[in-house]
């Protein structure tokens, strides 16, 4: 798919599928280019031989050649290869501009009967009767002569039925004579290619690969870009980078436990990092009993302590200073923060899971944490927010809501 | 969860200047031809072939234990050649795996026990499942995950991959430290 280029994909014809690379279809792997050397008689001497070049399709994996079937080879590598054509391809391209042409009709019908609100009608009466050079000029009227011409009356013949004396019947030796199964497809090759769905090997053909496309994603509340979908291939960068992680603090386990035991009340190391450049506090709290999701099954403490952690600084990874950045962090309480590295740090809090758990059921937990966002995003600038800049640097709290999985129950009461 | 602490025998290592550490056990053949830019890991009984032809390793790399990077080879009329072999920055490259794709992107994770087979193409922000085996010519697009024998994409990847491969492998080189 990534040798594939920008061109390739977006301005083929059929949609989203490549004429330069190809599955194979034994075993749908990319096939591949192979050269075979052979030595042909020069024309006009026949005693002098020429070194020629020829190319075939082959597979890596199963070692499929496109000589097994009888597909010719190529002279140059540059010549495209084409995909086997659908024997009912007449007919669907038949089908399609029929309905084409239905669904257009009906929009105009629609149009048609749409209703003039009554005091406008008058006006276009008007305008139509007396003034007929502004008429013929104005946009709507043209647009209607527009649509009228292109609406070509579209047939499709009916699809003939057979009546059932007419069916060919089954040949005599059908349950009984050998079958070679070698030489029959498996239903994966058959539903590689399904306009054509060969039954003996000697009829399979390769297919042309299918581009994946990148995802494009959009803010449910303001419908706002937040990934685009580019046909670059080999470019792994977005061009709006608006990834949470970048914005708000990750939490995460900082060991895995070694036992988690029904009502005993258990310490876990949670780590935070900071991927701001700014300075954060934290302050975390339980979630109340209506906000608790259905899946949380243990009880958890958490410190009522502010926790404040460093902004990211990426020259860290080059510098060798242990001092602290920032003044504002002091002393650490040894009872709640049990590290802290730059902009990361490992807590404590303590999980009590609920007295009915067995042993294998995982437990989950939910915390909440509060936390500053600060608004100086370069890429979501309103032209509000341009002008307000100046005036207020004051971040706004954030909460989150946590649920995690930290375990399974190892023993039992 | 942040990865655990691995800790090696203070004499077991080598730590160039450049901030590689390299195992005294693994085996790298043709040194010369070997280039880590700096910062990566190359765990006990690997094997690195620079004999054959450059091999090229980016920043923050981890090739775990017992793991073999071989550059491939094409066969000509003529005999056959070697084709350097690149690998991007942030790559992890799994236990036992054995390499010999031509290109390997950046922020690539490889699983224990593949077989990536030659002259294939890792773009940037893959991943390869454990126990896959890519047959030869393969290429593997960005943010997809292949798996199983011949590989085929099973999964996809989250857009902030490039983010997560970056953290994951500077914490492994920041825990993995000598006693």
């Amino acid at each position: 798919m990534d040798s594939w280029t920008t061109n390739d994909v977006a301005t083929s014809a059929r949609k989203n599928k490549s004429s330069n690379s190809w599955h194979c279809p034994s075993c749908s792997q990319s096939l591949t280019l192979g050269i075979y050397n052979t030595n042909t008689p020069v024309p006009g001497e026949s005693e002098k031989m020429m070194a020629r070049k020829t190319y075939f399709q082959s597979c890596g994996f199963c070692r499929w050649t496109s000589r097994e079937v009888g597909i010719p080879d190529k002279e140059f590598s540059s010549m495209s290869w084409s995909e086997k054509l659908n024997p009912n391809q007449q007919r669907v391209n038949s089908l399609v501009e029929y309905f084409k042409f239905l669904s257009h009709k009906e929009a105009l019908d629609k149009k048609s009967l749409a209703k003039l609100p009554p005091h406008l009608a008058v006006t276009r009466q008007m305008h139509h009767r007396y003034s007929p050079l502004k008429a013929v000029h104005s946009p709507s009227f043209g647009r209607q002569l527009k649509e009228n011409m292109s609406l070509k009356e579209v047939t499709i013949e009916p699809a003939k039925t057979i009546s059932l004396d007419e069916v060919e019947k089954l040949p005599e030796g059908i349950f009984t004579d050998e079958i070679t199964i070698t030489k029959m497809t498996g239903i994966d090759q058959r539903h590689g290619s399904p306009t054509n769905q060969p039954n003996d090997t000697s009829e399979l053909a390769p297919y042309s690969m299918i581009a994946f496309t990148k995802r494009s994603l959009r803010c449910k509340a303001c419908d706002h870009n937040l990934i685009k979908a580019e046909y670059n291939p080999a470019s792994t960068k977005f061009k709006i980078h608006l990834i949470a992680l970048k914005f708000i603090p990750e939490i995460r386990m900082n060991k895995p436990l070694k036992s988690l035991q029904a009502g005993q009340r258990t310490c876990v190391e949670l780590s935070i990092i900071n991927p701001t450049e700014y300075l954060i506090h934290i302050s975390l709290s339980e979630c109340s009993t209506e906000q608790t999701p259905p899946s949380v099954n243990s009880f958890i403490e958490l410190s009522k302590d502010e926790i404040i952690i460093a902004r990211l600084d990426e020259t860290a990874e080059f510098t060798q200073s242990d001092d602290p950045l920032d003044s504002e962090i002091g002393q650490d309480n040894p009872e709640v923060i049990l590290h802290r590295d730059g902009n990361r740090i490992v807590f404590l809090c303590h999980v009590t899971p609920n007295k009915d758990m067995k042993i294998g059921d995982r437990v989950i937990t939910c915390l909440k944490f509060t936390h500053e966002h600060h608004e100086n995003s370069v890429i979501v600038s309103r032209p509000q927010q341009q002008q307000q800049q100046s005036k207020s640097t004051t971040p706004h709290q954030l909460t989150q809501t946590v649920v995690m999985d930290i375990g399974a129950i190892t023993t039992a009461e | 969860m942040d990865l655990e602490f691995e800790s090696y025998g203070s004499g077991t290592y080598i730590e160039t200047a450049s901030g590689n550490k390299v195992s005294r056990q693994s085996v790298l053949c043709g040194s010369q031809n070997i280039i880590l830019n700096g910062k990566s890991v190359v765990q006990s009984n690997c094997i690195i072939r620079g004999d054959l032809a450059s091999v090229r390793i980016g920043r923050h790399c981890v090739i775990r234990k017992d793991s073999v990077i071989r550059p491939p080879f094409k066969k000509f009329a003529r005999g056959a050649a070697f084709f350097p072999c690149m690998i991007g920055d942030h790559v992890y490259i799994g236990e036992g795996s054995v390499v010999n794709a031509a290109q390997i992107g950046s922020y690539v994770h490889i699983g224990k026990n593949c077989v990536i087979g030659k002259r294939c193409s890792l773009k940037d922000c893959c991943q390869i499942a454990d126990n896959s085996v890519l047959p030869p010519d393969t290429v593997v697009p960005s943010f997809f995950v292949f798996g199983g024998t011949p590989a085929k994409p099973i999964g996809e990847l989250p857009e902030s991959t490039q983010y997560l491969m970056t953290d994951a492998t500077k914490q492994f080189y920041k825990r993995f430290q000598a006693n």
